[in-house]
């Protein structure tokens, strides 16, 4: 089981390296890597997220988080590839504690995560963004909010006006999903790349530019996008 | 006589090349720092003697390995009656062989060896067999390497009745060679056999006495440190490794003791709402739920369904140590050390119990301040840049230097990183490791009650939104402004603080290791197999003062200082990393080593009742696993993330076989090492 939960990613991209630097004829080509961290409670499906983005799958099985989990994805947007690293943070209080430091250093992106079907979760959220306003050094870092339905059988306690009101109150977009859901695979995909755009291209997410993320949308879901899996 | 002359000759002359061949540059390496060389005759009835020459790591060879070495080498197979002795001097410089019957006897062994080599006889009882057939057995498969070896000792014991003299000698030469490339590559091999098969229950009970007491408790974990617990066996031996009896029960006392401690516990169990408040006690039991229903799922013991018995059993008892144990409540990561433990006991009574046993020690790497995690984490890469600074160099350029992602290494004691089984066997090596610290009367199953003022584990003056993450919610208005205090209280510090504390411990170290000098040169002189001294009492009496530092750090969780030497001691690693995490942000990474990296201790590493805060062996597998992969990162050049994927991936897949051995040989370095350092310098050179 544990094998189905590694990605072959890495794997291949440590052998291009490595032939590239034996050969000599060419400059290791190194992409450029863009650090996401994902935060958020306990048990709201960060690792689900993570794990789906890099994967292209759901995990069969995922197990608590302590510290913290690494996950990579190479992609190749207008040509260029970029490497996105995403750290899966342990939810629970005390670990953040020491770990804390760590998770924000050199950061180029947070993602806020939490569970629709958790009414709790969605109240956690402001602490979570006063850690991050606390340990971040720049403050026009991306930041996105999403809400993720860990349980399809539970009812959704968090309506999306309430959760779209609030994310406009930070100057966050707003995503929903579900990575148990197999029809939302695509959306999960479109959550991460949009991101890696906006960081592709210096340019924060802004409360105004939401109509472009909703234009977006429409066209980053369409192409294929390079997966190294 | 000159058939003896001509055997002995020859062997000697014929040993040091195969020993050369045999062996990895390392592997030399080690053997020019710890390798005894053995001369050993085998005298057999009216048959001539026998000679055969190897050599051995005394760390890590016991009476049992030697005996096994001997069977292989001189053929054996089958034939367990024999005697061993050994050539001694005594104060008048005669000379006589002694028996060899106790691995105490073979470190006096080895201690006493006289250069160039040890000297052993074997000497073999008369039994039923045929002498001529007992001299030339058909060698087992199983006893040799490779199927040409198997062929060509056929035809020589086929043919050597008619073989003239000389030729029989070569013939026994030949077979010398073999021999002794087989043990060397059984005992440098890269896929090891253990060196020790497991404890059996027959054994076992060689440590009880005839009321079944159980008398050598160190010899006992010696035992299990070399070669684990058989599987059945496991359910027994694991109460003594947890520190469940006090000394000296009985049987029938110890059945009566955990019939008591269970039906303690089951009464435990039915006062959950009298000890909590409903919405608490929701919290709790829906957090150990989420973290239950995914622990170890893929193992048969807990694969069955959600509310199948064996999950409510680990729910159940993490819920009831959440419960009786306010001050450390329940934590992830609490499942993933109760799991082992409950599957092994399959008693949810029994397996609280030893629960409680292993949090008495492992409740600090709980703590929300986070000190005893930043102890480890101190230890860790003190260790690492003393085994191989080059690595270290290579981290630091990368910014892995804090080793973070080692967290769930240290916080969960490996468990989580072996396949469940060899996790077990891990495990069991690995608290057999420490030293005894049994009760004084029982395992206590309550722990302290929560604290009224704003201290402990839960610091209910949090940030207010997360009240549900506290098990003591409060009104706090003002919480961000205390956050605000106790932030700017930790900056004021500053490093010179820090420096202060660190220097202070220092002089408590020194002072520390003066006090220990004299209980520890006794050790010695009693027993010199330097992996016993983790077995000596004066490594107990520190640990049983363990409790006192948390105790004091929970009274004060926010204090970088106490009055209290152990205290502060403690307080000192961490207290200098967390004043320098504060501070990372601000400064470049060449400047990240320079913060994060306190100066070395002067007596090199910290002694093993301070090293990795209760046990210095954890220290050496994590050390043992990085190293096993230090090849492949500096050859690729891996980034942070790029390492830390690589060892996310390998969770669950490392070699135990592999990863045991060098982090045994790496901790028997250690121990004599730290003792030679210590001591007289004269005995330094004693085992060069």
């Amino acid at each position: 089981m544990a094998s189905e939960m590694e990605s072959s990613l890495e794997v291949s991209f440590s052998s291009s390296c490595a032939v590239s630097g034996a050969s000599g004829c060419l400059p290791p080509a190194r992409s450029r890597i863009f650090k996401i961290i994902v935060i958020g409670d306990s048990n709201v499906g960060k690792t689900c997220l993570t794990y789906r983005f890099c994967a292209g799958r759901f995990p069969d099985r995922t197990e608590a988080t302590i510290g913290v989990d690494f996950r990579e994805r190479a992609v190749d947007i207008d040509g260029e590839r970029i490497k996105i690293q995403l750290w899966d943070t342990a939810g629970q209080e005390r670990f953040r504690k020491s770990m804390v430091q760590h998770y924000y250093r050199n950061v180029h992106a947070v993602v806020f995560v939490y569970d629709m079907t958790n009414m709790a979760s969605f109240h956690s959220l402001p602490s979570w963004i006063e850690e991050c306003k606390q340990h971040l050094l720049a403050n026009d870092i991306p930041r996105i909010l999403v809400g993720n339905k860990c349980d399809l059988r539970s009812a959704i306690q968090v309506p999306t006006d309430l959760a779209q009101k609030f994310a406009d109150t930070h100057s966050m977009p707003l995503f929903e999903t579900s990575a148990k859901n197999p029809n939302d695979n695509d959306h999960v995909e479109a959550i991460f790349m949009t991101l890696a755009h906006k960081l592709k291209s210096h340019k924060p997410l802004m409360l105004s530019q939401l109509p472009d993320n909703r234009i977006s949308l429409k066209p980053e879901t369409k192409p294929a996008v390079t997966c190294w899996c | 006589m000159a058939t003896t002359s001509a055997a002995s000759d020859l062997a000697c002359s014929a040993a040091p090349s195969p020993v050369g061949g045999a062996s990895a540059a390392a592997a030399v390496e080690e053997e020019e720092r710890e390798v005894v060389r053995v001369r050993v005759k085998k005298c057999e009835s009216f048959l001539s003697p026998e000679f055969r020459s190897f050599a051995v790591d005394p760390q890590i060879t016991s009476l049992d390995v030697l005996q096994h070495i001997l069977i292989r080498a001189f053929d054996l197979n089958g034939k367990k009656n024999f005697g061993i002795s050994y050539l001694a001097r005594d104060r008048l410089g005669q000379e006589a062989f002694l028996s060899l019957l106790s691995d105490w006897d073979l470190s006096t062994a080895f201690a006493t060896a006289s250069k160039p080599y040890l000297q052993l006889r074997v000497d073999i009882r008369p039994s039923e067999d045929s002498p001529l057939l007992e001299d030339w057995d058909i060698i087992s498969p199983k006893d040799v390497i490779g199927s040409d070896v198997l062929l060509a000792d056929k035809r020589s014991s086929l043919t050597t009745a008619a073989l003239p003299f000389t030729q029989s000698i070569l013939s026994q030469v030949g077979r010398t060679l073999s021999k002794v490339q087989q043990v060397l590559s059984w005992s440098y091999g890269e896929d090891v056999k253990p060196f020790k098969p497991p404890l059996s229950d027959a054994e076992f009970h060689t440590y009880l006495n005839h009321e079944g007491q159980l008398s050598r408790p160190e010899e006992l974990r010696l035992r299990i440190y070399h070669g684990g617990v058989e599987p059945s066996l496991r359910k027994v031996v694991w109460r003594y490794l947890l520190n469940v009896y006090p000394d000296g029960l009985t049987g029938r006392e110890r059945m009566d003791y955990m019939k008591r401690k269970s039906r303690e516990y089951e009464q435990l169990k039915s006062e959950w709402a009298q000890r909590v408040n409903p919405e608490d006690l929701e919290f709790i039991r829906s957090t150990v739920l989420k973290d239950v229903l995914r622990t170890d799922r893929a193992h048969p013991y807990y694969a069955g369904p959600e509310d199948g018995p064996h999950l409510r059993a680990l729910h159940d008892l993490l819920t009831t140590y959440a419960v009786t144990h306010p001050q450390v409540s329940y934590c992830q990561g609490m499942s993933d050390l109760a799991s082992p433990i409950l599957a092994v006991m399959d008693h949810e009574g029994h397996a609280f119990v030893c629960f409680c046993g292993i949090m008495k020690r492992l409740a600090a790497n709980f703590h929300p301040d986070g000190r005893a995690m930043a102890t480890k984490f101190a230890h860790l890469k003190l260790l690492l840049r003393h085994a191989d600074p080059d690595f270290y160099q290579y981290l630091q350029e990368a910014g892995a230097d804090d080793l973070f992602f080692c967290y769930r290494w240290l916080l969960l004691e490996l468990k989580r990183e072996f396949a469940f089984d060899d996790a077990l066997r891990m495990l069991e090596v690995t608290w057999s490791s420490l030293p005894p610290d049994p009760p004084e009367h029982e395992v206590e199953l309550v722990g302290p009650p929560s604290q009224v003022a704003d201290t402990g584990f839960g610091s209910h003056r949090g940030r207010p939104v997360r009240q549900r993450h506290m098990l003591r919610p409060a009104g706090g208005g003002s919480s961000a402004f205390e956050d605000a205090v106790v932030h700017l209280a930790t900056s004021s510090q500053g490093p010179s603080s820090g420096g202060r504390l660190l220097r202070q411990a220092s002089l408590d170290g020194l002072q520390q290791l003066r006090d220990n000098m004299s209980p520890r040169k006794d050790l010695l002189v009693q027993l010199s197999h330097p992996a016993t001294l983790i077995s000596s009492k004066s490594l107990s009496e520190p640990l049983l003062n363990s409790p006192d530092p948390l105790l004091s750090s929970s009274s004060r969780p926010d204090s970088p200082s106490s009055s209290s030497p152990p205290s502060t001691q403690e307080a000192s690693p961490s207290g200098d990393v967390a004043v320098g995490s504060p501070s990372m942000p601000e400064v470049g990474s060449p400047r990240d080593p320079g913060k994060s990296v306190p100066p070395p201790p002067p007596m090199g590493l910290p002694p093993p009742q301070e090293f990795g805060r209760g046990n210095p062996f954890m220290l050496f597998l994590c050390l043992a696993i990085l190293l096993e992969h230090r090849d492949h990162i500096m050859r690729n050049g891996l980034d942070y993330n790029e390492l830390a994927m690589h060892f996310d991936r390998l969770v669950r897949k490392h070699h135990l076989g592999r990863v045991l051995r060098r982090a045994k040989a790496l901790f028997a370095d250690y121990l004599q090492s730290e003792v030679w350092d210590s001591e007289e310098g004269a005995e330094a050179t004693a085992p060069s």
